[in-house]
């Protein structure tokens, strides 16, 4: 080979890295520079920009790609999109090592060997894969039985999630299985006290104190470059108006690590907290009257027609969470939950967020309630500084779909693992009952499965269960980047475009209140590899299978469909496309005024500048909108008594166990690999926690005290075991996490995922037993107990390798 | 196409096609008028205030001056400031204020701004139609004005109020404030006696309260049905709607038509346009006695007639009264114009202030403003005072600098001026 000036500056910069990063970074580096298609060489050629929108996690930054030559070499935050408004965090910034990671899948593949292992799928073409997974839907159909499809769907807001939605329905399956977790248990609240289906949106920027019952605001929320901009402007943005964060946890993690107060509770007992903080609101008569009796249901007792008495919140307060029980069960000194209640009072925007604790971890739906009960009685709902709702995004309705009897009679069958019930009205169905619903063998089976931007086999709270499920399923076609755990398990993959290769219409993340559609364009003139979207092979697919199916879908492919759906928001006569700070506080002044200047005069003018913006918004929030955002037969925000008097009990019972031999476990989400994504890529292995110098591994953490109580040293192996399985952890004692608590990173230990993820570290999602949220009926990742002791063997082998 | 005409055109046309299925027509119909429509002079001249909007961040000038709270702090906010209803109160504001600029910027070490091509009359329509829309309205103050006006007497607004009139909180949340005064208009036929009947006075309105009576208003209506309309007004319709609806036989604008009633160019009657609806609605009494008098019906208005007529009204007064050439001179030779650019503005130690072509006022602003930090050092070292106009010099001086005039430039050398 031969070495050129600009290889050897390649290297210098490796080598320096190295240095850096320590040996792992070195050893990446040169696994990197080895790759056939490098980046880290400087190209040559033009250079240009595109405005794409990131896919590493929900959250919907504006990106601006710099292109030089053929290749991507920077990416930024776009600083016109209201997202980000030109920031990106480090997973944006690593999304570059995704679409030049070197285990990408090349072209799509069928399984001729057993599961399991890459080596095993053998290369073919498209027209072999969609022909062969053509037919096996052409039999579903024939056969009369289309609800044997199923879509299990994740991932982001892009127009993926909506062709899927709608192939299922024309296809005729009901069996469309969410994956989402983020917000999961927080849209339930909001569905239980405001009758709206919505992850709230916390306005941090304008509210002066905030309540934390568990949450990991700074770390994987939905949105993170949004919230840490709220975050930022909540605690430096305004002169001579900090506000004050108040963080209750059993884990010092980054957010708490940043509060201005960590209030430490034993596991699952934040909400505990924050009632007994409302009970000390409602017994000093420190809340909003006027709100209350305007806004508001069932705070004072009720009596029925026939004169029975309903107890409201108040009595609930009062008779449950009296101080001296809530310091009993909490851990917390009656003094500080008095002083928070005054704090929080006094404050002119106050703020409880609940336990919304990572993309995988819904956190208790008991925490979130009692958040909402603390927003109720601050009469901070809808407010500016308080939760808010998201505004509707008026993308054009696709038509109607045809008239097909094969489509109607599957729809009208019972989802697979159909799991709401009359005390969970809320859910359908999650991966885990669906899993279950599968390997026990269901009213009816599942011939195919679709498996788009998830990966089920890792990042449930049951993989082990889907893994099994899988195996039953005759079709399993999965759609992925990276021969990801699920993958590996499946029949089919067909390869999925990186975001900076597609185009892409997203909607507004979960938890940003504006209405907003951000447009994704190709960094590239072609992708890598020979990829296609799933929304340009469903249509495909779709196509294929003739009328009335193919009615669904126009001629125009996937571009025709975003146009489309684009000429929904022309007609919205409202807001702007993006553009400066200026921009939108004129377009906010002037619609708050109820005028609109449109800035565009046709929908292709909108097109062609959301091409040049990265999309359109609606800056203009209507607060106290109530018909908008309370639903509730009342048309008020209920207080959810009867729902907290019968979460209370199962609260209060975790709280005891806790206190006796087990150690209960605390999984949480660090940022780089929140989601159970961005393992992936070494950039983001080698900041798994900058604390405590963590990388490249699973750790866990341990109270100085409890780790003395087990015999277990700071720095060495432990076994961790539930009743299902057991682990390895690399031990770390730390006063970050309370007395009997073992808290560990989700997010490590996949079987695939390429190089630099496949055997690396372990998940703790293993360990769960399968017990679910008494009141949400969703999968509970808390509170599991485990026994730690030292271990008698090291971690994986490539963990260890990396980490040393 | 001038800008700010195909501005408010626009307004209308997206309002106007709204789910009409022949939208396209409609749009092609309309760009072929646009262009075979010849322009007013009043608003031939008129910038594109979007572009003015961009350029209002691009030039720098969001750095030190805010609108409406939105922007920098060092400069005044220019939706704030004294308002400004006609080109030569902004270009003079702007030109008086350039010393003050320039002594800022050095400060902070920025550079200014130089306008080429359309870009200051852009700018000067972006800042003229600020006053066309109004700030929002306080709707905690409107609810107070409802009960002080004696609204709530008749009309009810949630589960308060009257029924003797209609509902109110059937009022969509977007509703623009101009569809709600039309209403108030036609409403006042019946309104009036009803209110004369209760022993009430017609209410009447001052500064903002109409603004932020329509503010709450919309805020107890629903949101769903607030996109539809928000149309901002046709000016060609407008005028039209002046002749036709007879506003022509009574108002006057500048001078212009009959005096029977208030001339619509008065200052007086300056402000948004909501509150200029609110003028005209404390006008309705003496208006309708006086219509009576004249055997005329007090006209009504329809769709978005009302929101036409006040655009006209808002583009008639962009040019003010105009100027007069001869003041112009007067002003040329007592602000010392003349000691730098020769008695008749054709060169002497500055250059010459005459274009070879005909040329927009707002041309001859633009190389005003880009020709300032030159004069700067000039009259420092001459010990010449910066010139500051009133609105009514600056609209004299620029007839005097756009008229044409038969005196013949000397050449400087013959004038015995140095050579520049």
């Amino acid at each position: 080979m031969k070495i050129e000036r600009r290889h050897f500056i390649g290297m210098a910069v490796g080598a320096t890295a190295g240095v850096a990063f320590g040996t792992p970074a070195a050893r990446i580096v040169t696994d990197v520079l080895s790759s056939a298609d490098s980046p880290y060489f400087p190209p040559k050629g033009r250079e240009g920009f595109a405005l794409s929108v990131c896919a590493m996690c929900p959250g919907g930054c504006g990106v601006r790609a710099r292109r030089i030559g053929g290749r991507v070499v920077k990416l930024e935050g776009n600083p016109l999109h209201p997202v980000n408004a030109g920031r990106l965090c480090l997973k944006g910034q690593a999304a570059l090592q995704a679409l030049y990671h070197p285990d990408r899948i090349p072209g799509p593949m069928r399984r001729v060997g057993e599961r399991g292992k890459i080596e095993s799928f053998k290369r073919v073409t498209w027209d072999e894969a969609l022909g062969a997974v053509g037919a096996q839907l052409k039999g579903l159909r024939e056969k009369g039985h289309p609800e044997s499809l199923a879509i299990l769907a994740g991932g982001t807001t892009g127009v993926d999630r909506r062709t899927a939605r709608r192939f299922l329905r024309a296809f005729g399956s009901p069996n469309e299985i969410p994956i989402d977790r983020w917000g999961a248990a927080a849209t339930l609240a909001m569905q239980m006290g405001q009758g709206v289906q919505a992850v709230p949106a916390y306005d941090l920027q304008s509210c002066d104190y905030v309540l934390s019952l568990g949450s990991a605001l700074l770390e994987a929320t939905s949105s993170p470059v949004h919230t840490m901009r709220g975050w930022g402007a909540f605690r430096q943005g305004r002169t001579g108006r900090r506000g004050k964060f108040v963080h209750v946890g059993p884990h010092l993690s980054i957010t708490g690590a940043s509060a201005d107060e960590w209030i430490s509770v034993r596991p699952g007992t934040e909400g505990i907290f924050g009632l007994g903080v409302a009970a000390v609101l409602a017994a000093e008569g420190l809340y909003h009257r006027d709100f209350l009796s305007e806004h508001t249901a069932g705070f004072e007792d009720t009596l029925d027609e026939a004169g029975r008495r309903g107890p409201g919140m108040r009595d609930l307060l009062e008779s449950r969470y009296g101080l001296e029980s809530v310091s009993g069960a909490t851990g917390v000194s009656v003094h500080v939950i008095l002083r928070i209640a005054r704090e929080f009072s006094a404050a002119p925007r106050s703020l409880a967020i609940g336990p919304l604790r990572g993309f995988l971890i819904p956190g208790s739906l008991h925490d979130h309630l009692a958040a909402q009960v603390l927003n109720a009685l601050s009469g901070n709902l809808d407010q500016p500084g308080g939760v808010l709702v998201s505004e509707d995004v008026p993308l054009k309705p696709w038509p109607d779909l045809p008239s097909d009897p094969i489509a109607e009679s599957g729809l009208k069958t019972p989802r697979v693992g159909e799991t709401g019930s009359a005390d969970t009205p809320f859910i359908a169905s999650d991966p885990e009952s669906f899993a279950d619903a599968v390997v026990a063998g269901g009213s009816y089976p599942i011939e195919t499965l679709f498996v788009i931007g998830a990966d089920p086999a890792f990042a449930t709270a049951a993989p082990e269960k889907f893994a099994a499920a899988i195996q039953k399923i005759p079709m399993v076609v999965s759609f992925a980047q990276l021969p990801d755990d699920t993958s590996l398990l499946a029949d089919w993959i067909l390869p999925q475009p990186h975001f900076l290769e597609r185009w892409d219409l997203h909607t507004t993340p979960p938890g940003v209140p504006y209405a907003l559609v951000s447009l994704a364009q190709p960094a590239l003139a072609q992708p890598l590899h020979d990829v296609r979207t799933v929304s340009d092979v469903l249509i495909g697919l779709a196509h294929g299978l003739g009328a009335p199916v193919s009615d669904a879908f126009s001629p125009d492919g996937l571009q025709g469909l975003l146009r489309l759906e684009m000429d929904g928001i022309y007609q919205a006569h409202r807001g702007a496309v993006m553009g400066t700070q200026f921009d939108e506080a004129w377009v906010r002044m002037m619609e708050n005024a109820g005028w609109w200047v449109p800035g565009y005069s046709s929908a292709d003018e909108l097109w062609t500048k959301a091409k040049e913006s990265g999309g359109w918004w609606d800056p203009f929030y209507d607060h106290g909108d109530w018909n908008r955002v309370v639903r509730t037969r009342s048309g008020q925000y209920e207080f959810p008594v009867r729902a907290l008097a019968a979460g209370a009990a199962s609260r209060q019972a975790r709280k005891s166990s806790a206190e006796t031999g087990p150690l209960t476990l605390h999984l949480f989400e660090p940022l780089p690999i929140a989601g159970g994504s961005g393992a992936e890529l070494p950039f983001l292995q080698t900041m798994l926690d900058p604390g405590l110098e963590e990388r490249w591994g699973t750790w866990a953490e341990i109270h100085p005290e409890t780790a003395a109580a087990i015999g277990v040293g700071d720095r060495q192996w432990v076994k961790v075991a539930s009743s299902t399985t057991s682990i390895i952890a690399y031990a770390r004692v730390t006063p970050r996490v309370v007395q009997g608590v073992i808290a560990i990173p989700l997010g490590l230990g996949k079987r695939g995922g390429g190089r630099w993820a496949a055997g690396v570290g372990e998940n703790p999602l293993r360990l769960l037993a399968g017990a679910r949220d008494p009141l949400a009926g969703i999968p509970d990742f808390d509170g599991t107990e485990v026994t730690v002791m030292p271990a008698g063997t090291r971690g994986t082998a490539a963990g260890e390798e990396r980490r040393a | 196409m001038n800008g700010a005409f195909g501005f408010l055109l626009r307004f209308a046309c997206v309002e106007r096609e709204r789910s009409d299925s022949h939208f396209k027509i409609t749009l092609g119909l309309l760009a072929v008028s646009l262009t075979l429509m010849r322009p007013s002079p009043l608003l031939a001249e008129l910038g594109d205030p979007m572009k003015g909007q961009s350029l209002f961040v691009s030039k720098g000038c969001v750095e030190c001056h805010a609108v409406r709270g939105a922007g920098g702090r060092v400069g005044p906010d220019l939706g704030r400031a004294a308002v400004k209803s006609s080109f030569y109160e902004i270009a003079s504001a702007m030109w008086n204020h350039s010393l003050g600029m320039e002594e800022k910027m050095r400060e902070f070490r920025v550079v200014r701004p130089r306008f080429e091509g359309d870009e200051l009359a852009d700018l000067l329509a972006f800042l003229y139609f600020l006053n066309y829309f109004d700030e929002p309205g306080d709707p905690q103050v409107g609810k107070v004005l409802f009960a002080e006006k004696h609204c709530i007497q008749c009309h009810s607004l949630g589960k308060q109020g009257g029924s003797t009139g209609p509902r109110l909180d059937t009022i969509p949340r977007g509703t623009p404030p101009l569809r709600i005064a039309q209403d108030l208009w036609n409403h006042g036929p019946v309104m009036v006696p009803a209110i004369r009947q209760y022993g009430f006075d017609v209410p009447q309105f001052k500064g903002s309260e109409i603004v932020d009576l329509f503010a709450y208003l919309r805020s107890q209506g629903q949101r769903q049905a607030a996109k539809d309309f928000r149309s901002a007004g046709d000016p060609q319709s407008g005028k039209r709607l002046f002749e036709s609806k007879g506003c022509a036989r009574c108002h006057a604008i500048f001078d212009k038509g009959v005096d029977i009633g208030p001339d619509l160019g008065k200052s007086d009657l300056r402000g948004s346009v909501t509150q200029l609806a609110g003028r005209m609605w404390n006008h309705w009494p003496a208006m309708s006695q006086a219509m009576t008098t004249l055997g005329m019906s007090v006209p009504t208005f329809k769709n978005e007639e009302l929101a036409d007529v006040f655009a006209y009204l808002f583009i008639a007064r962009y040019d003010g009264r105009g100027g007069n050439p001869e003041r112009g001179k007067e002003v040329y030779a007592r602000k010392a114009c003349s000691s730098c650019h020769g008695p008749m503005g054709y060169g002497g130690v500055g250059p010459s202030i005459r274009s070879d072509q005909p040329e927009p006022k707002e041309r001859v602003v633009q190389r005003m403003w880009n020709h300032a930090p030159k004069m700067y050092k000039t009259m420092g070292l001459k010990g010449i005072d910066w010139p500051r106009f009133e609105p009514q010099d600056m609209a004299d001086l620029l007839a005097f600098i756009t008229a044409e005039t038969t005196v013949k430039p000397a050449h400087p050398a013959q004038q015995g001026a140095p050579s520049r």
